[in-house]
C-alpha cells in the first residue's frame, strides 16, 4: 500500500486507505475491552495501569528531552582511534608477511590458516560459504597460539567501537535540538527490562578504557546543568536474597558487607581478609552465576578452573545458602504447574518448554524460571523509581530532567540549583520504589559528564 | 438421489499441516501440554465437514513398522526426521477424538496411508461415490480420475484447491495421470525419499515424458534423447529410475474393504468428546463442534483462564473458509471527512463519548491521515497528506479531543501517537489505553502487531497493507 501511495494519486487509492486506515480505528476501539477483560482475568491489570501505561508518558518525556553530547570530543576521540588502528595494521601486516584487508573474514582467513598456517586444532571451522571462520569465538581459542591473534581480536573491537559509536553518535544528534533522542522500546523483552536503540545505550561497553571515553562524551545541556546518575547496587542479588528468604544471604546485605567478600569467606572458609583477588573473583561470578542457572561446566569455562572446582564451588555456595537451593527448585516447579514465571509485581513470562522432553529446551525454560523473577523484579522496581520520580519533579516544578536509563541506572540532566533536592529525590523514590527484606544501596554520583557521573 | 461424496484424509499430513502453521503462537493448555496440532486438526476437519458437507469419511494413518517399500529399498525415508514430540503426545488424543466421532480410522500394515486411500477411493469410486482425497501430496495425483479428485489444503488463510483430472494434467504437462508416477519417477521427490534420476529436475522429467510416454519406453529408446548428458543419466540410472517410480506407485491392492456404512458420518459421542475436549481445554472449539452436529451443551459458564480466552478467539486458520471476518463481510459504517465544518461536528459528537479510539497513519514519516472511532464497526478517516498546513490545521480543530481529560483514549503505541502529535502543538490526556502496550503484558513473546491481535481476539481480519 505504501508504494501504492506515493507512486498513484490519492483520489484513487482513497477508497482503501479509507477502509484499511477506518479498519485499524475500529479494531482498536474494539479490542480494548476484551483486552482489559484478559488483563484483569489474569491479575495483569494493575501492572499495565499503574506501571506501564503511566512509565510510557515518563519515557515519551525522557525521549522528548534526549541528551546532549560532546561532538568534538568524540572526534577527537575518532581520530586517536583511527591512529591506534594504522598503528595496530601495521603490526598485523608486519607479521603476516603482507598488507591485506583485515575486515575481510575471507582474506583474514586465508592469512591465518593458509599462509601463516595456524592450527585451528585440526578442525579449522568452515563457514557454509566454504571459508575459514574467523568469528571471535575461533579466534578467542587461538589467542595463544600465534600474536597475530590478539592483535586482530584488538583490532576489531576498535573497528566495532568507532562505528557503532564513536562515528554513529554524531550522526544522531536531531539538528533541530543539538541532542541525540535515544528511543527506548518497552515492548520487546521477555523479562520486561526497557531496551533502547539509536543508539543501543546498552551495549556501550562499561568496563574498558574506551567505552568510559564514550561516556566521557555525554554532557549536561549547558554551564548550568550537571549530570546526576544514580545506580542500584547488586540490585539482582538483593532481589534474590530477598525472594529466597535466606536468612545468611540476607544478612550479609543487612551487615552492609561486601556480598562477594563474604561469600567467599563463608566458602572458602577464611577470614575476610584472607580472601585473595581472585578468590573474590570467582565468587563474585558464582554469585551472579547462581542467578542465571549457571551450570559448572559453564562456570569452569568462565573461570577457567576445572570442572570438578566448579561444581565444589557451586555446592559450597549452596551450603551456606541452602534456602537459595531451595528456592531455585521452587521456581522450577512452579513454573512447572503454571505454565510462566512471575516477577514481584505479577509480570509473567510463559515457558512453554518447561515440560519438555527435549533436553536443551527444558533446562533454557528452567533457567528462566529462576532468572525471570529475578531480572523482572529489578525492571519492576526501576520502572516504578523512574514514575515516582518523575511525578515529583513535575509537583516540585524542576527544571532538571529524566535522560536515560539503561541497565539499572537512571541518569538526570540537573539544573545546578536543584542538585540537592535531586539527590534527595533520586534516592528516597529509586529506595522505596519496592520493598524488599533487604536493605536497598543506590549509588549516586554528579559530574560533568556520565563518565565522572557514573 | 443425493451424490454420496466420501472424503479420505491423510492424517499425518494433516497433523503435520496443522502443527507447523501454529508454530509462531502455539496453543498451551493450563498444564503446559501443546495441544497445537490437535487443535489444528480438528479445526480443519470441523471445517472440511462445514464447508463440503461430506456423506462419507474415513481418516487413513500410516503404521509404524516397515512398508513394502523398505522391503524393496533399504534407504527409503530414511533421513525423514523423528516426529517432534508436540506431535506424538497429541497422537493419542487425536484418535481417541477420532475414535469419539465414529469415524474409521484406516491402515494396514505393511502399506502407508497413501495405499489405503488409494485402494479405498478406487473400489468407491465403482461403487459410485464421488471422492476426495485430502492431502498435500503430489503422488495421490496418479489416482485422480473422473470421480475421484484431490482436496489440497492451502497455505493459513488462502483456499483449498480442488484437482481433478484436468488440472492433473496441466500441472503435470502429461496425458494421463497414470503417467505422475513416471514423472516423480524421474524428477524424484525429497520429502517422501524418492530418489529420481540424478540430473533430471522437473523440466527435464516433463520434457522426457512428452518424448516418450514412460519410464520403460525412454530407457528402451535413450538413444533419441538428443543431450548427450541427459542420455547418460538415464542409461547409468535405470534401475533408480525404475525403482523411483515403483516407490511412487500407490498400491491398490490393500487388503482393505469399503463397508460404507462404516465410513457413513454420524454424531459424535458426546461424553467422549466433551471429556477430551474439556482435557485439552478447546472450550470455544468445543461449542462450535457440537452446534454443528446439532449437540447441546448445557455447562455454566466458569471463569476464563487466559488459555481458554486465546482459544475462543483463535482465528480459523486452516481452511479456505475462514472464521474471520473482514471489512468486505462485515457491515461497517466508514466514513471520510474533509472540511472544517465536518471535522468540527465530529468533535462535538465525540466529545460526549466516554472513550475514542484513534490511529495514525504515516508513509515514509510524512501524515497521510487519521482516523477515530467510538462505535463498534463506525469509523471516521481525516485526510492529511495534501500538505503541513492542512495537516496541522486539521489536527489542530481535533486538539480539544485529544487533550480533554474526560474522554479515554484507546491508541496502538501511545509513544510514537504523542510524538506524531507533539509536532502539531498536541498532547494525549485522560485515561490512556494502550492496545501493544496490554498485549505485550499477557504475552511478551508473541508479536502484537495489529493484524495479528485483530485475528486473535476479535476474530476480524485486516486488509492486508503489502497489496
Amino acid at each position: 500500500m505504501e508504494k501504492a501511495l506515493l507512486t498513484n494519486s490519492f483520489a484513487v487509492e482513497s477508497d482503501f486507505i479509507l477502509n484499511y486506515s477506518c479498519e485499524c480505528a475500529d479494531v482498536l476501539f474494539r479490542l480494548k475491552d476484551v483486552l482489559e477483560s484478559e488483563l484483569k482475568n489474569n491479575g495483569l491489570y494493575s501492572l499495565f495501569a499503574d506501571m506501564e501505561m503511566p512509565l510510557s508518558e515518563v519515557l515519551f518525556v525522557m525521549e522528548k528531552n534526549g541528551v546532549r553530547i560532546d561532538v568534538s570530543e568524540l572526534q577527537n576521540f575518532s581520530r586517536q582511534l583511527a591512529e591506534q588502528k594504522v598503528k595496530l595494521e601495521e603490526r598485523i601486516y608486519e607479521l603476516a608477511g603482507e598488507s591485506f584487508n583485515i575486515s575481510s573474514p575471507k582474506q583474514l582467513g586465508e592469512i591465518l590458516f593458509t599462509r601463516l598456517q595456524i592450527a585451528g586444532g585440526g578442525k579449522t571451522k568452515k563457514t557454509s560459504t566454504k571459508q575459514f571462520s574467523t568469528a571471535e569465538d575461533v579466534l578467542q581459542k587461538l589467542i595463544n597460539v600465534h600474536p597475530i591473534i590478539p592483535l586482530i581480536l584488538e583490532y576489531r573491537k576498535l573497528t566495532k567501537l568507532k562505528s557503532t559509536y564513536i562515528d554513529a553518535l554524531p550522526n544522531l544528534v536531531n539538528p533541530k535540538t543539538g541532542r541525540i533522542h535515544t528511543s527506548y522500546n518497552q515492548t520487546i523483552t521477555a523479562t520486561g527490562r526497557l531496551s533502547s536503540n539509536n543508539p543501543n545505550l546498552q551495549n556501550i561497553p562499561i568496563r574498558t578504557d574506551q567505552g568510559k571515553e564514550i561516556r566521557k562524551c555525554f554532557i549536561p545541556a549547558n554551564e548550568d546543568f550537571t549530570l546526576l546518575a544514580a545506580d542500584y547496587s547488586q540490585i539482582e542479588l538483593r532481589v534474590i536474597a530477598s525472594l529466597s528468604g535466606d536468612e545468611h544471604l540476607c544478612e550479609a546485605f543487612r551487615e552492609g558487607e561486601d556480598i562477594h567478600l563474604a561469600t567467599a569467606a563463608k566458602i572458602y572458609v577464611k577470614d575476610k581478609s584472607e580472601i585473595t583477588k581472585s578468590m573474590r573473583a570467582n565468587v563474585k561470578s558464582v554469585n551472579f552465576g547462581i542467578i542465571y542457572g549457571i551450570s559448572a561446566f559453564g562456570l569452569s569455562q568462565q573461570l577457567n578452573i576445572s570442572r570438578k572446582e566448579a561444581s565444589d564451588l557451586i555446592e559450597q555456595y549452596f551450603e551456606n545458602y541452602p534456602r537459595v537451593r531451595q528456592y531455585i527448585e521452587e521456581c522450577k516447579q512452579i513454573a512447572r504447574e503454571r505454565g510462566y514465571a512471575q516477577s514481584m509485581c505479577g509480570r509473567r513470562r510463559y515457558l512453554k518448554d518447561i515440560n519438555s522432553l527435549n533436553v536443551n529446551l527444558k533446562s533454557f525454560a528452567e533457567r528462566n524460571a529462576v532468572n525471570m523473577p529475578v531480572q523482572a523484579s529489578s525492571a519492576d522496581m526501576i520502572k516504578l523509581a523512574m514514575i515516582a520520580i518523575h511525578r515529583r519533579m513535575q509537583t516540585e516544578g524542576l527544571q532538571s530532567k529524566m535522560i536515560m536509563q539503561v541497565h539499572d541506572e537512571l541518569v538526570f540532566d540537573v539544573y545546578k540549583p536543584e542538585l540537592e533536592q535531586m539527590k534527595v529525590i533520586v534516592k528516597e523514590e529509586m529506595e522505596n520504589a519496592l520493598k524488599l527484606n533487604v536493605p536497598i544501596v543506590v549509588e549516586m554520583n554528579s559530574g560533568e559528564n556520565w563518565l565522572v557521573a557514573h | 438421489m443425493e451424490k454420496r461424496k466420501l472424503f479420505l484424509i491423510d492424517a499425518m499430513a494433516m497433523i503435520y499441516r496443522a502443527f507447523y502453521a501454529m508454530n509462531k503462537s502455539p496453543r498451551i493448555n493450563s498444564r503446559g501440554l501443546d495441544t497445537s496440532a490437535a487443535f489444528g486438526f480438528f479445526t480443519t476437519l470441523l471445517s472440511l465437514l462445514k464447508q463440503y458437507k461430506p456423506t462419507h469419511l474415513g481418516i487413513a494413518f500410516d503404521l509404524h513398522g516397515p512398508t513394502f517399500r523398505h522391503e524393496q529399498f533399504a534407504d527409503y525415508k530414511a533421513n525423514r526426521q523423528s516426529t517432534p514430540e508436540e506431535i506424538r503426545e497429541m497422537e493419542p488424543y487425536i484418535r481417541d477424538i477420532i475414535d469419539a466421532m465414529h469415524i474409521p480410522m484406516l491402515s494396514s500394515e505393511g502399506y502407508e496411508a497413501d495405499d489405503v486411500i488409494g485402494t479405498l477411493a478406487k473400489k468407491a469410486a465403482k461403487q459410485g461415490f464421488e471422492v476426495y482425497m485430502v492431502t498435500p501430496d503430489k503422488d495421490y495425483a496418479q489416482l485422480v480420475e473422473e470421480n475421484v479428485k484431490i482436496l489440497k489444503l492451502g497455505r493459513m488463510g488462502s483456499d483449498a484447491e480442488i484437482w481433478g483430472v484436468d488440472e492433473v494434467l496441466q500441472k503435470f504437462e502429461i496425458d494421463e495421470p497414470k503417467q505422475v508416477i513416471d514423472i516423480l519417477g524421474l524428477w524424484g521427490d525429497s520429502s517422501d525419499n524418492i530418489p529420481g534420476v540424478p540430473g533430471v529436475g522437473e523440466k527435464k522429467a516433463k520434457a522426457l515424458l512428452k518424448q516418450f510416454h514412460s519410464i520403460e519406453e525412454a530407457i528402451e529408446r535413450c538413444d533419441e534423447i538428443e543431450s548427450k548428458s541427459l542420455r547418460n543419466a538415464i542409461s547409468e540410472n535405470r534401475d533408480i529410475a525404475l525403482q523411483s517410480k515403483f516407490l511412487a506407485t500407490i498400491a491398490l491392492d490393500v487388503p482393505i474393504e469399503f463397508d460404507e456404512a462404516e465410513f457413513v458420518v454420524e454424531k459424535p459421542d458426546f461424553e467422549s468428546c466433551k471429556r477430551l475436549f474439556e482435557e485439552l481445554e478447546f472450550k470455544s472449539f468445543s461449542k462450535k463442534f457440537f452446534e454443528h452436529f446439532g449437540l447441546e451443551e448445557s455447562e455454566s459458564v466458569q471463569t476464563i483462564t487466559r488459555n481458554q480466552f486465546v482459544e475462543s478467539s483463535q482465528p480459523d486458520l486452516f481452511s479456505g473458509l475462514s472464521a474471520c471476518s473482514s471489512v468486505e463481510t462485515s457491515s461497517h459504517d466508514y466514513v471520510l471527512i474533509d472540511s472544517v465544518e465536518e471535522i468540527r461536528t465530529l468533535v462535538k459528537d465525540l466529545q460526549t463519548k466516554e472513550k475514542v479510539s484513534f490511529f495514525s497513519n504515516k508513509v515514509q514519516g510524512k501524515p497521510i491521515g487519521l482516523s477515530l472511532s467510538a462505535d463498534k464497526e463506525k469509523a471516521w478517516f481525516i485526510p492529511l497528506w495534501k500538505n503541513a498546513e492542512d495537516c496541522s490545521a486539521k489536527l489542530n480543530l481535533l486538539k480539544d479531543l485529544f487533550e480533554s481529560k474526560d474522554i479515554t483514549k484507546i491508541v496502538y503505541d501511545l509513544k510514537a501517537e504523542r510524538h506524531f502529535l507533539s509536532e502539531y502543538g498536541c498532547s494525549v490526556n485522560g485515561n490512556c489505553f494502550d492496545v501493544q502496550l496490554a498485549h505485550y503484558l499477557l504475552d511478551s513473546e508473541t508479536s502484537h502487531k495489529l493484524d495479528f491481535l485483530s485475528e486473535k481476539y476479535i476474530e476480524y481480519r485486516l486488509l492486508d497493507d503489502s497489496s
